[in-house]
């Protein structure tokens, strides 16, 4: 089963996804992504055992983002990174058909920020590995 | 860039544990006057000059230090220039503008015949140097000793350090 889903939330940012369900209880999915800053790519796996119209899933993903500068600072520098997500959700609706969906949990960052040429006060090279919490999504899936 | 290390801050939402890194850079021009003569054995003489080099991080570091505990590697210390290469001996002390740390060894270093950079050999821990940093406004004073020409020397001092910040920010943090 082929299905479609939105998204938004952090540190994904708005995501467009594609999934297919192997089996009832299995998601895969993959999704293109935006940050406000540069494009990103995510893929991920959801466990959705409870066929009810409330249903509890388990969601792992990992995604990166390209590099880009925030917007509306000047001479912000170049942000990159990658990211997993672990989280639990709360789905409504039916898993066959359309669901709305929040999911939150934890998720692990590896960022990099390079200075613009503008930016020069002698600090380069910013970086952060670690954990951030809460993160969080929210949006709706469409299988047919 | 502190609007920057705020808003990664910010973004990175309620909680955060992990490590930040950042290599904080000063590169700065040290003009020496033409040198005085040094009295030395057997009727030799050496001839040194001095300057002080002023360098100011301390309000880069303090925002670091919000997000979480700083650790420092000087991961460069050195004096560099065409001059040089007639210079026999660099030495270096660090001291805040405001004389509320005293000043102390930087750093030292013999130079080669012809060298044209030399790194200097750090005295004062990492720590320690950091402490001084974190102060204030700072004053490198250098001081060169050798077979110099009589005239002012020009040369680049430069000062690197990788910051290693502990981030172990909660929402009461922010």
């Amino acid at each position: 089963m082929f299905g479609m889903a939105m998204d938004v939330g952090v540190p994904d940012g708005a995501g467009l996804a594609l999934s297919v369900r192997p089996v009832d209880w299995l998601r895969v999915g993959a999704a293109v992504t935006h940050n406000t800053m540069a494009p990103g790519a995510r893929v991920g796996v959801t466990l959705d055992p409870m066929r009810t119209l409330v249903g509890i899933t388990l969601t792992v993903e990992g995604g990166h983002y390209w590099s880009g500068t925030v917007p509306g600072i000047q001479g912000a520098p170049a942000v990159a990174y990658n990211y997993a997500n672990f989280h639990t959700g709360l789905e409504f609706g039916d898993r066959s058909s359309f669901r709305f969906f929040f999911h939150g949990g934890a998720s692990w960052l590896d960022m990099s920020a390079s200075a613009s040429q503008s930016a020069l006060s002698g600090l380069s090279n910013l970086s952060y590995r670690g954990w951030m919490a809460p993160s969080a999504k929210l949006g709706f899936s469409l299988h047919f | 860039m502190k609007k920057t290390i705020a808003l990664l801050g910010l973004a990175m939402a309620a909680c955060t544990n992990g490590q930040g890194n950042v290599d904080v850079t000063t590169s700065n021009r040290a003009t020496f006057p033409a040198p005085v003569a040094l009295p030395g054995a057997l009727g030799q003489v050496s001839l040194t000059t001095e300057t002080d080099v002023n360098l100011d991080v301390h309000r880069d570091l303090a925002s670091m230090a919000k997000v979480g505990t700083l650790g420092v590697i000087i991961s460069q210390d050195s004096v560099s220039g065409a001059d040089l290469a007639q210079v026999d001996q660099v030495t270096a002390t660090i001291a805040t503008a405001d004389g509320t740390m005293p000043a102390r060894p930087l750093g030292r270093a013999i130079v080669e015949l012809g060298s044209t950079e030399v790194g200097l050999s750090s005295l004062p821990s990492d720590p320690e140097v950091l402490r001084y940093l974190q102060e204030g406004p700072v004053v490198v004073h250098l001081t060169l000793t050798g077979a110099l020409p009589e005239r002012p020397i020009t040369l680049n001092y430069a000062l690197d350090a990788h910051v290693a910040i502990g981030v172990a920010l909660s929402a009461d943090s922010l």
